[in-house]
């Protein structure tokens, strides 16, 4: 009890190569651990965040940068998490990403953009602003009821 | 961390998949899924030992499934968890590719 209330807010940096996704994972487990959050929290939270650090890695420039990535999560009072991502990459707004065409035979599916229909789906109110070097996202991720098991 | 696994059953190439299928193991999914695709007239992707996916991982084994599609190869994707087959289900991916619960043998 005295430790889920001691983590109710955690912030972590990862370099920019993607060895760091290990870390990531690590990083998501605890806080949701710790946070006693639902089951499908750390599935959700790590999609969500490889997606913005692999791009950041991949398309923005972080290849090789250090503290490229700053994550903070905030544990919310109905156990929603609110999310704040910043990369220093090259300006990048995922808002602005057009959504892909789900209904598209598989010959005609482009294998791109799937990544921020999918943060899309799991988050909410994703407010995004280029903050001087920074690319900066915050979101929520809405607190599920679930009977916990054991 | 993906631990890949490739066996012949029944007439059907399986080919089980552990772990992470995330950024740093997509493309060896992917190499794995087309080289299966290339030797086999039926594949079934076992994934009831993956524990995560993530856009990059479907994108291999969308990848897989076009293979399959181009060549006339039988292409199943089974046992996936109820997370696994949620991020399937957001990306729409159940519209164009096999995916069902048990594997066919």
């Amino acid at each position: 009890m005295s430790q889920s209330a001691l983590l109710k807010h955690t912030e972590f940096e990862l370099d920019g190569n993607l060895g760091e996704l290990g870390r990531l994972v690590e990083y998501v487990d605890q806080f949701c651990l710790a946070a006693d959050l639902d089951g499908e929290a750390p599935f959700e939270l790590n999609l969500v965040l490889e997606e913005l650090f692999t791009n950041a890695v991949r398309h923005g420039g972080c290849e090789g940068m250090k503290n490229a990535v700053h994550v903070r999560f905030g544990l919310l009072e109905n156990g929603g998490v609110a999310v704040e991502y910043r990369d220093r990459g090259t300006p990048f707004d995922p808002t602005s990403v057009a959504e892909p065409d789900l209904a598209a035979p598989l010959s005609q599916r482009q294998p791109g953009g799937l990544g921020i229909h999918l943060l899309r789906q799991t988050m909410r109110d994703l407010r995004y602003q280029r903050a001087g070097d920074w690319n900066r996202l915050t979101m929520r991720r809405e607190g599920k009821q679930e009977a916990k098991s054991i | 961390m993906i631990q890949l696994a490739q066996e012949t059953r029944e007439g059907w190439c399986v080919v089980a998949v552990r772990g992470r299928a995330d950024s740093e193991a997509a493309d060896e999914l992917e190499n794995a899924l087309r080289a299966a695709v290339e030797q086999n007239p039926r594949v079934a992707v076992n994934l009831w030992s993956l524990s995560y996916i993530s856009s990059a991982g479907l994108r291999a084994v969308l990848q897989g499934a076009r293979a399959a599609e181009a060549k006339g190869v039988e292409f199943l994707v089974c046992s996936p968890n109820n997370s696994v087959k949620k991020v399937f289900d957001m990306s729409g991916l159940h519209h164009v590719m096999k995916i069902q619960e048990r594997l066919p043998c």
